[in-house]
């Protein structure tokens, strides 16, 4: 089945008057969640907590990255080699990951509930809590929000995605539009950054002396809440023209560009860690039609590569920058493929078991947690549902589920499924 | 000999539980060999009441067979990179030699001379090597391809070999020299699909007078699953120039993922999809196939018999729709996988 993020998106092109309006029609109608436990922000704003998420959106296969089978029924064609720890095999098609994965942990015995991308790919991505009648944010308003200003002056939640950007405020939920994704479509920065020619810096900031007066006024006798959103709006959009470098694919370095691969995904995971070094809090970069159910070999002999390629420039790149210790990345899918062949040569979609690659910062490195069995079929001991892998998140950046909750204008949320627990073994 | 694609008939199939992927045919039509995703080679005799055997052979799937001109030997590869060669016969069949990593990565296909003193190579290693068919030595290795190697073939004249690469790159080698004498065109069978490379030559056959080369492949593409259109690119052989674009009459939707050349003057293509395996004729130089013949099963490799009155088809797939799809699929509580099935057919 089809679902609207691989396909016939509803996506429009940004510009900061758009965002502007998005986010004000959205603050209106929902309201912004609060922290019960504000006090937590402050401990986190100290330590630049930040996370590098990578979507492969479609569903890359597990046996054909982190949990080869080679020469088992469903094992594939390809062989696996060995990495850098002991015993623990990925799938040829990731010999630079192979290489670092003293650094890297794997998770192989997940377990999840959806078997389509239409019912998986929002739930995984906002941690698959218990329906409580609210639409709970995506990981990456999640931790904008907990996390709070780190003091960047930047957006906080930035996602890099080919097609199409624009403001997701969907991503948000319940906690309100300004906690959306701004969105940058083939990794281009959003349309009309620079300031109208003929506007110099003066009268620039004389017109927004003039706009904060007015909004002033304007609030005597009103609540704040929707001038809040209208002022945080002004100040994303007054921060992009500020780092407009910093969205600008042009001043990307070759040399760079090479190291990620030369691809489109590398390109935007290069950009990724250039953000994340201006400390913008979570960037997730999606890279779409992992969905193999024809000629999965083939297909996935062109995408791995690539993954593997500026999946390890990145976290080379973090480490030498000092940057990796503080900075949790995670790589994963709604869920995993068949081990089962089908007569197309493709795998279909198995959220059985599946596995999913994390480290940097408070996550454990050079650990494999859990286990298929020998064909890769099924989960062999403790599995793991994605409400563990928030949970997991969050204690590495620092947060506590257990004692951290969402104020949803006066309603106390969990913030990661209260059934799951963090996976012991993998935090640091 | 003459045949009428209308008169062809399923002779018989033969079936085992793990997916087939390639099929050879003994000269004297005694015994059906086959080969796929579990790396044995199997044998059918079939004579005797298609009596089954199967012996350990490879690790990796192997997706390549091919026999000594003479009938006495075959060669089959795998996708670990290994060769071996093994006596055709009754008995319990010892290779001969092998050649264990004949390339470090996915081997796609061997072939052998038309006079059978080589056999060669190809893989995702972009590298074409060629080697004795005697002991397996080393004579040769063709590089120039940047792409992975799928598909090869000999020319009758014993100096030229030929190599399709996934982006439609042609190349034509001199064996004497290990040059590349010239770059043809099939890049109609590449696509770059988002970020993807889709497509390429995944097989190839000269005609018998070697006046045509014949590229086999799928042309475009609506997704990341090979679901394009199944299309085989006639090439001249001497002037180097596209001849014909073949593709079938009734809409289709898969590769073409082998293809032989009846002496009677049919090129003959095995296409794979979801809804099963098609053997199309076409007549050189019509760009529509003259006849077509379904099969439950999608199809993989194909081999036509020396008499030209048997084609033999390796086949995989899910017999009554109840294996595949996505989430837990149990069948009586256990987790199956695809099977296989070499259909047999007689052509008349």
């Amino acid at each position: 089945m089809k679902h609207p993020h691989s396909c016939n998106s509803s996506e429009h092109a940004l510009t900061r008057r758009q965002m502007l309006q998005s986010l004000g029609v959205i603050a209106g109608a929902t309201g912004v969640a609060g922290l019960a436990e504000p006090i937590f922000a402050q401990q986190a704003r100290r330590r630049q907590k930040q996370v590098l998420f990578v979507w492969l959106d479609g569903a890359m296969s597990q046996l054909e990255s982190w949990d080869p089978k080679p020469g088992t029924q469903f094992g594939g064609p390809f062989k696996s080699i060995q990495t850098r720890l002991p015993g623990v095999r990925l799938s040829e098609l990731m010999p630079r990951m192979a290489e670092r994965m003293n650094r890297f942990a794997i998770v192989r015995s997940m377990h999840t509930r959806f078997e389509d991308h239409s019912q998986a790919v929002d739930p995984i991505q906002r941690g698959d809590p218990k329906n409580r009648g609210v639409p709970y944010p995506f990981l990456g308003s999640a931790v904008s929000k907990l996390l709070g200003d780190q003091g960047s002056g930047l957006p906080p939640y930035i996602h890099i995605k080919p097609g199409s950007g624009g403001f997701f405020y969907q991503d948000a939920g319940f906690l309100g539009a300004e906690y959306g994704a701004l969105t940058l479509g083939d990794g281009n920065p959003p349309a009309n950054l620079a300031a109208p020619e003929g506007v110099t810096a003066e009268i620039d900031r004389a017109r927004s002396e003039l706009r904060e007066a007015v909004n002033q006024r304007f609030l005597r006798h009103r609540t704040r809440l929707l001038s809040n959103t209208y002022e945080h709006t002004f100040r994303i959009a007054r921060q992009m023209m500020n780092h407009r470098s910093l969205f600008d694919p042009a001043r990307l370095g070759r040399k760079d560009l090479d190291r990620y691969g030369g691809t489109e995904f590398g390109r935007h995971m290069l950009q990724a860690r250039r953000l994340l070094e201006a400390g913008v809090t979570f960037v997730k970069v999606t890279m779409y039609h992992w969905d193999t159910h024809g000629d999965n070999f083939n297909c996935h002999l062109s995408g791995v590569p690539q993954v593997d390629q500026a999946l390890s420039a990145v976290l080379d790149d973090l480490t030498d920058r000092g940057m990796y210790e503080h900075t949790v990345v995670v790589v994963l899918s709604e869920f995993g493929r068949t081990p089962k062949i089908n007569g197309r040569i493709g795998r279909d979609h198995w959220p059985e078991c599946w596995s999913l690659g994390i480290g940097g910062g408070g996550i454990r490195p050079g650990v494999v947690i859990g286990a298929t069995s020998a064909k890769g079929t099924f989960n062999a001991g403790a599995e793991y549902d994605i409400g563990h892998v928030f949970h997991t998140i969050f204690r590495a950046l620092g947060i506590n589920p257990d004692k951290t909750e969402y104020d949803n204008n006066g309603q106390p949320l969990p913030i990661a499924h209260e059934d799951c627990s963090a996976i012991r073994g993998l935090l640091a | 000999m003459k045949i009428e694609p209308k008169a062809t008939k399923l002779e018989r199939v033969v079936r085992y539980e793990r997916q087939m992927h390639c099929c050879r045919l003994s000269p004297d039509g005694a015994y059906l060999y086959g080969a796929g995703f579990d790396g044995r080679l199997h044998r059918w005799t079939l004579n005797q009441k298609d009596r089954h055997e199967s012996f350990a052979a490879h690790q990796g799937w192997v997706e390549t067979m091919v026999l000594h001109p003479d009938g006495s030997q075959l060669f089959t590869a795998d996708s670990w990179g290994q060769v071996s060669c093994w006596p055709v016969g009754p008995g319990i069949p010892k290779r001969r030699w092998t050649i264990q990593d004949a390339h470090l990565t996915w081997l796609r296909r061997v072939t052998v001379s038309p006079r059978g003193d080589r056999i060669a190579t190809c893989g995702n290693d972009h590298k074409v090597r060629v080697f004795s068919s005697g002991e397996g030595k080393l004579i040769r290795e063709l590089t120039g391809h940047e792409h992975a190697v799928l598909s090869l073939a000999f020319h009758a004249d014993g100096k030229s070999l030929t190599s399709g690469d996934l982006f439609g790159n042609v190349r034509h080698w001199d064996l004497s020299t290990g040059k590349c004498l010239r770059s043809l065109d099939a890049s109609r069978l590449y696509k770059k699909f988002h970020q993807y490379d889709q497509g390429g030559v995944r097989c190839m056959t000269f005609d018998t007078a070697f006046r045509c080369l014949y590229c086999g492949g799928f042309e475009g593409t609506n997704a990341n699953q090979a679901q394009g259109t199944p299309t085989v690119i006639a090439l001249d052989w001497a002037s180097g120039k596209i001849q014909t674009i073949m593709t079938p009459r009734n809409a289709f939707t898969g590769p073409i993922l082998d293809v032989v050349y009846h002496p009677a003057g049919y090129l003959i293509g095995a296409g794979s999809s979801e809804a099963g395996g098609v053997l199309w004729f076409w007549k050189p130089g019509q760009a529509k196939n003259q006849h077509e013949v379904r099969y439950e099963n999608s199809f993989r490799g194909l081999d036509l018999h020396r008499n030209g009155a048997r084609l033999a088809a390796a086949a995989f797939g899910d017999r009554g729709g109840q294996r595949g799809g996505n989430g837990r699929r149990l069948t009586n509580g256990e987790y199956v996988g695809f099977e296989g099935s070499i259909a047999l057919y007689t052509l008349a």
